[in-house]
Formats: structure tokens, C-alpha cells, sequence
């Protein structure tokens, strides 16, 4: 049974690093908590959705249609909502309400749209059956999961710290005003990043909609999981936050076999506040931003 | 001048009179085309349980749509005043208020456990009547008779569900696996209760929380427990999602599910891994019951897709009960009640509808199984005796 769950652990968190990973990379660049973020998800599954499903399209055709909407979505956001309001001197606060604002609003406009009943993409049922390998149960589908979001995980860091653009984007997390001097160009910067994190929690909305499906609501909660996951991990760059994500889903599934599934949130919840308040050293290095 | 003062004297009386008869016309308007009969509904339209709460939408829509193409009610049409309560007891109360007191109407047609909970002491309060849409528990069966129960209770379908997985699947261990809802709990008590009555032994009991998609450590807890037979009280959809992933999770054990299971939601959303689920039913057929059941399944397919589930039919009752009321002329509460409460052997869409003392129609229980992907009925149950029920 231990095996099982944390595999089933492993396979849940998979998704939240993709989560984790999209908001934390903009979180640590431009220092915004995109709450938002987790509407940019439900947009960009269900356009996938309307996509493949109601207009019968092209898988390919779907998947970059609804990736690209997150992206334009994620990247309006940021330059007319989030700029805007920094420009003018808002604070943390302020944008964080306007961040949940914009969330309602789409959520709603969501909800207008396609109403509340959860949706699903199908795929083949061979890639949704179950396999027993050494005494554990997993589908082809999860394995392809688990074996995605680490290639985008492996990409991202090449990104990050193999290549130019990713140099630039650090220096401009580690020190705006300094980057700007140098001569990078944050604006475009900040927009890459917002085009990057708005495509990995597409990538996410796309994973999720083929396999469990997602209703208007689906977004916000794996969003929410995203943020705790960044939070816990940020000290730690990229990576960290991975993990972080990762041990959340483990946690998640180990705590709703322990006690109930009713206590997920609680359970999760309860981990960071618990992880904030002690603050282990091994956890949270002294913030670089 | 004076000539001029005199003539915008009298444009503007013309003008003034042509508007007061303007407000006057307007005024008059509704009631020269006959004013409309006012109920109210307040059901889940949005939120995690939304697709629930569209079945008695759906039900009430077709029910206004057969009415309208017969020219309404001798003329007169009936109008339905939503209010969307997210499944929320709360936002119920403010609903049942606002549809009572401030619209003024005197018939309701609700659904959802919490729900009707939450207004079953309003009702009979205020004396406001009440058709309910979904299975009552045993708690709100007795609670009030201005309320309606239009589709029988938790209290039989419970006891057929605990008889079948005992006597018919010779099952002497259970796992539950039931909603974190007042349908799933009071469901889950009643399945115990009567489970335990008949020698059996309950191994595992999980509450998961409604509209969750991720079932699999869940169901991973349950199995290792290793139960003859896992009952699930949940909604249709997340049904679906438990029955799916327990495929996935290689586990064999026999599933038998709740009334909400019996929808074409469940299967299209498990797919082919709902092989072999069962599924406790009422009378209601859509595909072998009456005519009635297969008119009302035939136009409900082509409006929505897949087959109706009872909700829906018995939202579709509770108008046209009320649209018999009205053509007798006894839509005033306390003829309305009356009218209401001697319902006897009403044939309508969900089966023969005839109000027991409290207020319940009476309801007898089949059981299908998922062959070759659709539901085929297994067994039938003869109604249960009053000790039975105990």
C-alpha cells in the first residue's frame, strides 16, 4: 500500500510542479504573486477543449491554440493589469486584490461560456488503462505525465542557467534596476517570463483535462497548490520549488490515507504555515530578492 | 403671446395625456394578456455539484415546454423564478426568502440534501409547499409534509443497496466510499445500519469531498482492507471518476453504487472500466418503463443527451402536478396542499406517483448492472415492509 500512495503521490505532484514551476519563475523575476495564474490554466484547457472537442479539430492544431491563448492571456495581464499598477506605486496588497479580481472575473466568464459541468479531452482508453509493474498500478497516460513534466523540467533549467536569455532573466530577478542599467531589456524580459510561466500551466491545464478533466473551479486549486509549493521552495531557485511541489503531492496523498480526504487542504495548508513558522534552515536560505 | 401660452397649454395636456395613457396601457398590459402562475426553484446552477442541479432544471424546462405547446394553463401561463444556491444551505435560506416573501409564490421545487434540510422547517413554518427532487433521508422524510419528497428516500434505496451486496452479491464485508455531503453521510448511516442488521461487517468507510477528481489513495486506503464489496454514495460524475480509477488501480472488488450512479453522466465519464458496476434504481425506466418514461427519456436525449436521470423526471412531475393543480383551480396554499397531499396512483414521467404520511411518494427498488456499456436491470425488489425499514 506505502508504494501505491507514493506513487500516487509522485503522479499528483507532477502536475503541481508544472504549477509550481510556471508561477514560481515569474514569481522570482518580477516578485508579482500572479494569482491569477490559476485562471490563465482554466482558460487555456478549455479553449483546448473547445478546440478538440466541440469544433472537432486537430490535437496539434487544439494544443497550441490553447497554449497560445494562456500565453496572450498571461501576457495581457501582466501589461495591463500588474505594470500599470506598479507604475503607479501600488502596493503588494493592491495588486494582489486586483490579481483576484481578474480571477473572478474569468472564472465567471468561464463559467458563461461552458458552464459548470467538469470536461474531458478522451484519448485513447489504452493510455488510460491500468498496469501493475512490481506490485504498483499505473497507466500509460501517468507514465507519459511524469515523463513530460520532467523533460519540461529539464528544459527549463537549461534555460535558466544554459543560455543567454536565462542569464538575463536571473540578473533581472537578482537586481531589476541594475539589469535595466546594463542594458537588458526587462520589458521584454517580464513579458517572456509571463509567456513562459502562462505556457507551463497551459501545459498543465492540458495534462489534467486529458486524464482527470477540469470544471471552472479545477484551476484555482491546483494554482493555489502551485503558490504553497513556490513559496516553500523559492529559497531554493527553481529546483526547489519543484521538490517542494513534488513533496506536496506526496504529502497530500499520505495525509489522505492517514487521515481523510476531506483534510486534503487542511493537510496541505497546515504543511506550509507549519513550514513558515518554524522555518528549517535546510528549507529557507536567506532571500537573494 | 396668448394665443401661443394657450396652444403650449394644450400640447402639453395632449402630451401629458398621451403619456398617462401610455403608463396606463402599459399597466394593463400584463393583465389583458392573463397574468402568469409565479413558483420558484432554487436549485445548485453553478458550483461543484452544478451538474446535479441540472437535472431538475432540465426536468422543469421540459415540463414548461410540453405546457406551452398545449397553450399553458387555460391561457395562463406558468413562470419559474430561479435562484441559484451553489449547493450552499445558506444561500438556500436566502433564496426560499426572497422567492417567498418578496415574489410572493407558494410552490418551490428544490433539490440536494443540505438543501432541503435547510428548508423543510421554512417551509412548513410559512407554510410554503415544496416538491423535492432528490432521495430524502430519513431525517427529512419525517421533518415536514409541506415538503414534498417526489422521488422516495435514502431510507429504501440504503436498505436495497446493503440487501443486494449481502444476500444477492453474498458479500459479508463492505468498504463505503460516500460524498463528504448530507446525502453522502445520511446514505452512508442508513447502508451501515441496515449492512450490520444483516450480519455484516463494515471494513472501511471514506468520505471524500464532493467534486474531487483524484480518488486514487482513497481507493488505495479502501482496498487494502480487502472488502467483498465497495458501496459508493456519490453524485453521478464523481462516481464516475472512483469507479474509473479503481480500474486503473487493478481493483476487482464488486462496486455497487447509489440511485445517482444509474446516469449516463457515470458512464461516460468511467467509460468502459464502468463494466460490471451496479447500480441501485426506482422504478423509473427510461428505456423498458411506460410510455410516458419513454417520451420523456426520447425528448430529454434530444434535448441534452444521454438518458434522464429520476431527478429529472421528477422535477417534470412536480410541474405538471402543479400544472393539474392550477387547471382545477387550486393554486391557493392551502387547496394547493390538499391537492397535493391526496396524490394517488398520478401516472406521471417518473413512475405512479402516489404520497404516503409523509408526504413521500412510496418507491420500489430495482438493481442494474453495466453490461456491454449501458445499464441492464438484475434484480427487482417488492417495496419494503414497514419493519424492514426499521
Amino acid at each position: 500500500m506505502i508504494g501505491q500512495i507514493l506513487l500516487n503521490g509522485i503522479i499528483a505532484g507532477s502536475i503541481y510542479i508544472l504549477a509550481a514551476l510556471s508561477f514560481g519563475i515569474i514569481y522570482t523575476t518580477t516578485g508579482i504573486f500572479h494569482f491569477a495564474h490559476g485562471s490563465v490554466f482554466t482558460i487555456g484547457g478549455f479553449i483546448f477543449y473547445q478546440m478538440a472537442v466541440i469544433w472537432k479539430q486537430p490535437f496539434l492544431l487544439s494544443l497550441i491554440t490553447g497554449i497560445l491563448s494562456a500565453c496572450i492571456l498571461g501576457i495581457c495581464i501582466e501589461r495591463f493589469c500588474y505594470k500599470p499598477l506598479q507604475e503607479l506605486g501600488a502596493s503588494q496588497v493592491q495588486i494582489f486584490l486586483t490579481a483576484i479580481g481578474i480571477t473572478i472575473i474569468l472564472q465567471n466568464v468561464a463559467l458563461l461560456i461552458w458552464r459548470a459541468e467538469p470536461v474531458v479531452v478522451p484519448i485513447s482508453k489504452e493510455l488510460l488503462k491500468g498496469r501493475q509493474a512490481g506490485g504498483l498500478w499505473i497507466t500509460y497516460y501517468q507514465i507519459m505525465t511524469i515523463a513530460a513534466v520532467a523533460a519540461l523540467w529539464g528544459l527549463l533549467h537549461l534555460l535558466m542557467f544554459k543560455s543567454k536569455v536565462g542569464k538575463a532573466i536571473r540578473a533581472f530577478a537578482a537586481d531589476p534596476e541594475t539589469a535595466d542599467l546594463m542594458g537588458i531589456n526587462t520589458r521584454t524580459l517580464r513579458i517572456l517570463v509571463f509567456l513562459i510561466g502562462s505556457a507551463m500551466i497551459a501545459l498543465a491545464a492540458v495534462l489534467q483535462i486529458m486524464d482527470l478533466g477540469m470544471d471552472t473551479t479545477t484551476g484555482l486549486g491546483i494554482a493555489l497548490i502551485g503558490f504553497i509549493a513556490a513559496l516553500i521552495g523559492t529559497s531554493w531557485g527553481l529546483t526547489g520549488i519543484a521538490v517542494a511541489a513534488l513533496g506536496l503531492g506526496i504529502v497530500e496523498n499520505i495525509g489522505m490515507v492517514i487521515l481523510s480526504n476531506q483534510w486534503k487542504y487542511v493537510i496541505l495548508f497546515g504543511t506550509i504555515i507549519f513550514l513558515l513558522i518554524v522555518r528549517p534552515r535546510f528549507l529557507f536560505k536567506p532571500a537573494s530578492r | 403671446m396668448g394665443k401661443t401660452r394657450k396652444g403650449s397649454r394644450v400640447r402639453f395636456a395632449i402630451l401629458g395625456l398621451a403619456v398617462a395613457i401610455g403608463f396606463f396601457l402599459t399597466g394593463m398590459g400584463p393583465t389583458w394578456a392573463q397574468e402568469s402562475y409565479r413558483i420558484g426553484g432554487t436549485i445548485p446552477l453553478t458550483g461543484k455539484v452544478a451538474s446535479f442541479g441540472a437535472y431538475t432544471h432540465r426536468g422543469v424546462e421540459m415540463a414548461l415546454q410540453d405546457l406551452a405547446q398545449k397553450g399553458w394553463v387555460k391561457g395562463r401561463k406558468i413562470e419559474v423564478i430561479w435562484e441559484d444556491n451553489e449547493y450552499e444551505p445558506r444561500k438556500a435560506v436566502s433564496a426560499f426568502n426572497k422567492l417567498a416573501f418578496m415574489d410572493k409564490v407558494n410552490f418551490l421545487v428544490i433539490t440536494g440534501s443540505p438543501i432541503v434540510r435547510a428548508l423543510v422547517s421554512l417551509a412548513e413554518q410559512n407554510k410554503i409547499i415544496q416538491c423535492y427532487t432528490s432521495a430524502s433521508n430519513d431525517k427529512v422524510r419525517t421533518s415536514g409534509n409541506y415538503t414534498f419528497k417526489m422521488m422516495g428516500g435514502q431510507v429504501t434505496e440504503s436498505l436495497a443497496m446493503a440487501k443486494f451486496a449481502k444476500e444477492n452479491l453474498k458479500a459479508n464485508k463492505a468498504a463505503l466510499i460516500t460524498n463528504d455531503s448530507e446525502y453522502g453521510v445520511a446514505g452512508a448511516d442508513l447502508f451501515e445500519h441496515y449492512f450490520k442488521k444483516m450480519g455484516g461487517q463494515i471494513v472501511a468507510r471514506e468520505s471524500v469531498r464532493p467534486g474531487e477528481r483524484e480518488y486514487s489513495s482513497v481507493l488505495t486506503k479502501v482496498n487494502a482492507k480487502e472488502p467483498e464489496v465497495i458501496a459508493i454514495i456519490q453524485t453521478s460524475v464523481d462516481a464516475g471518476y472512483t469507479v474509473k480509477q479503481s480500474k486503473r488501480l487493478g481493483i476487482k472488488t464488486k462496486l455497487v453504487g447509489a440511485t445517482a450512479l444509474y446516469s449516463s453522466e457515470t458512464l461516460e465519464t468511467a467509460g468502459g472500466d464502468a463494466e460490471g458496476l451496479y447500480a441501485v434504481a426506482y422504478a423509473f425506466d427510461p428505456k423498458i418503463g411506460t410510455a410516458a418514461m419513454k417520451n420523456f427519456s426520447d425528448n430529454y436525449n434530444k434535448k441534452y443527451g444521454g438518458f434522464p436521470p429520476i431527478y429529472a423526471a421528477a422535477a417534470y412531475d412536480s410541474i405538471m402536478l402543479y400544472a393539474k393543480a392550477a387547471e382545477q383551480g387550486q393554486t391557493s396554499t392551502d387547496k394547493l396542499y390538499t391537492f397535493m397531499r391526496n396524490i394517488k396512483g398520478y401516472e406521471g414521467v417518473s413512475g405512479t406517483i402516489t404520497m404516503d404520511r409523509y408526504s413521500e411518494v412510496s418507491a420500489s427498488h430495482r438493481v442494474l448492472a453495466v453490461q456491454q456499456g449501458d445499464f441492464k436491470e438484475v434484480y427487482r425488489f417488492d417495496k419494503f415492509t414497514e419493519e424492514e425499514m426499521q
